[in-house]
């Protein structure tokens, strides 16, 4: 837990990279830690001990504060300054004393949470009369039983961070040294957990792993590079939480991923592809045959038989309107005066252009995302296992092999880069921008294309027995590492270019 | 051996039947062994626009009470309420998120004398009907009952 831009993560970053070469941007202006859960309980003991000595408060008092001020460091020392008391009040560790007005509160001697014994009566719980009990400077005095029972109730309706004195309407608020008095093994446990994950919810430079099933934390710094690579190996973008997105905006990879779920595409294809039936307005999906329908009753249809074309009865048409095929009647209405039907067919018109366009750029996005997955899942390990073959039977130093690694990684970036240019084309809107933006993706499909190839070329021929001439090897080398290099200053200089504008 | 819950509640009811034998009458069915079901009647207060109207709630503990809530309804008549659903659902924040252990039955039931005794007009939810087709016969508690206002 050291200053977040020297710690272990970002040299470990730096590993996977040879030393000779540029870092590109990404990593070389990160600056984020990835913490583990239990790193963030640290974290959170260390701002509640540092504000107990600044506040001249116990520990369990300032979790308290910090907890009521939701994290926010300045709101609570600016409040603090300006009213000791009313902070205390409000946060819940100090009972408002008879008459209290904030304006008169000013410099007056304050109390502090502390535990109290009651004898007297019997628990306001279970209405036994016990004597082992605890409660909060208040003085509601609770059996130690229900006290535990109180709790873990708390905790199972996770709102146990917060927790308030069983009285109805006392504001004094449970320190945590009680809880954790009450809650032993797992349930302490939980309660840490809970702890971390409203300090994670509530401070904005702390976000969650996105990937299912990661506990890591990242501890973001710089506001100005979004991608954030996790030690589980997703790389999101801190600002969304997406998958890195890199060069396209944060609201544009929003905008395309409800494209892509979203019913609206479901109904610009039913505009597109189905017409609604003349009768009883189901819609209907012409994918074959002849312009007579038949609005079908084993579907829920209501068996109204219409032209495909005009959408009038189909006992208006015979041979003479133009039989099965062709309608006269449509042209007719195409070229007489018949404003609601024209409008009707180009509202399909457009939509059915509209629904190529974005297909076009899906396919290829998705094209892009099958084959990064594919690279990830499959084509890094199987590189790793070839390296280490490479090792163990060729004595190639690891060091020297390392290149084939970060080849078939860069493939990987340059796959995801691609993906989300295609998000970026669709909604780039034509002209010259879009013309020099084309160019290079092209260029960079082609790039990524050939050094995809190259990272699949077997490696089979450098492994037998019999070979010893390592010359064949150290050529594929310098080939794969000049292809990587290309590709890799290419891709740099599309984001930077994408990301400040192409033709500025 | 009686639980926790069951203990609490017959102090409860032993209180009750000593102190607001004739305020707030508790009738627990016989064939409930557990004592866990109790209805309760009350009388709009005097001077309110419910005076004299007796009502009866429906109170179901479960075996974690007092720690959570009773489940608490309108039992037959339903006051006129803009927080009383037609089904007897009362949308009362002590019910659900402010509910406290140290809260009894007779505090329960002063209160909501208390929040139709603050009503100025007798006049229903504005969502009765929808609510009511929705709740079916969930528990109360099930909801995420937005509190409009202080009384509710």
């Amino acid at each position: 837990m050291s200053e977040p831009s020297e710690s272990s993560d970002w040299d470990m970053e730096v590993d996977d990279e040879s030393e000779d070469l540029p870092e590109p941007a990404l990593i070389r202006q990160k600056s984020y830690t990835i913490l583990h859960l239990s790193e963030i309980e640290q974290r959170v003991n260390e701002i509640a001990s540092e504000y107990s000595e600044l506040l001249g408060i116990s520990k369990d008092e300032a979790l308290i504060l910090l907890t009521h001020y939701h994290w926010k460091l300045h709101k609570l020392q600016d409040s603090w300054l300006d009213n000791e008391m009313r902070v205390r009040i409000e946060a819940g560790i100090l009972l408002p004393p008879a008459g209290y007005e904030v304006a008169k509160s000013r410099g007056k001697k304050l109390g502090s949470i502390k535990l109290v014994r009651g004898t007297e009566g019997c628990c306001q719980i279970c209405y036994e009369n016990k004597l082992d009990r605890d409660a909060l400077q208040c003085g509601h005095s609770y059996c130690k039983s229900c006290w535990r029972q109180y709790l873990e109730n708390l905790l199972y309706e996770r709102t146990i961070a917060g927790g308030k004195c069983p009285m109805h309407s006392c504001p004094l608020k449970v320190p945590e040294s009680m809880i954790l008095g009450y809650l032993q093994g797992e349930k302490a446990e939980n309660y840490k957990r809970l702890k971390c994950e409203e300090f994670i919810n509530q401070n904005q430079a702390y976000r969650w792993c996105p990937a299912p099933g990661c506990s890591y934390v990242v501890e973001y710094e710089n506001l100005g590079v979004h991608g954030i690579s996790c030690k589980c190996g997703y790389f999101f973008c801190f600002a969304c939480g997406e998958e890195a997105h890199r060069p396209v905006s944060c609201n544009l990879v929003k905008s395309w991923i409800v494209k892509n779920s979203a019913e609206s595409e479901n109904i610009t294809w039913i505009i597109a592809n189905t017409k609604q039936c003349p009768k009883c307005r189901n819609p209907i999906e012409k994918n074959q045959g002849c312009n007579h329908m038949t609005c079908r009753r084993e579907v829920n249809g209501c068996g109204h038989e219409f032209c495909w074309l005009c959408l009038g009865p189909w006992t208006d048409h015979n041979s003479a309107t133009g039989g099965f095929y062709k309608c006269n009647k449509y042209d007719e209405l195409m070229s007489g005066t018949n404003n609601a039907f024209k409008q009707e067919e180009s509202k399909r018109e457009k939509a059915k252009t509209e629904l190529d366009k974005y297909i076009w750029y899906f396919e290829r996005y998705n094209n892009h995302h099958k084959a990064q997955k594919i690279a990830s899942e499959k084509q890094v390990p199987a590189m790793e296992e070839k390296m280490q073959e490479l090792h163990d039977f060729k004595q190639y130093p690891i060091g020297e092999l390392e290149f084939l690694k970060q080849a078939a990684e860069q493939v990987i970036k340059c796959r995801r880069v691609l993906k989300w240019t295609y998000c970026f084309g669709y909604y780039l809107k034509s002209g010259a921008e879009k013309d020099l933006f084309e160019h290079l993706q092209e260029k960079l499909e082609e790039n990524t294309e050939h050094l995809h190839e190259l990272v699949e070329k077997p490696l089979d021929e450098f492994m037998s027995a019999d070979v010893i001439d390592r010359s064949p090897f150290y050529q594929h080398k310098s080939e794969l590492t000049n292809y990587f290099q290309v590709t890799k200053t290419f891709m740099e200089h599309l984001l930077d270019g994408i990301e400040n504008g192409l033709t500025a | 051996m009686l639980s926790r819950a069951q203990k609490r509640l017959q102090r409860e009811f032993e209180e009750m039947t000593r102190h607001y034998q004739d305020t707030f009458p508790v009738e627990i069915p016989e064939n409930d062994t557990n004592r866990m079901t109790w209805y309760v009647s009350f009388i709009g207060a005097e001077g309110s626009i419910f005076a004299g109207e007796r009502y009866t709630l429906e109170f179901r503990f479960s075996d974690n009470y007092p720690i959570e809530a009773p489940d608490v309804i309108f039992r037959g008549a339903y006051p006129h309420h803009e927080h009383v659903y037609s089904n007897g659902y009362i949308c009362l924040s002590i019910l659900y998120d402010d509910w406290s252990p140290s809260m009894k039955v007779s505090s329960v039931v002063m209160s909501i004398q208390s929040m139709l005794s603050s009503a100025t007009r007798k006049s229903r939810p504005a969502n009765d009907a929808s609510f009511v087709s929705y709740a079916g016969g969930r528990s109360p508690k099930t909801f995420n009952w937005i509190f409009e206002d202080e009384k509710c």
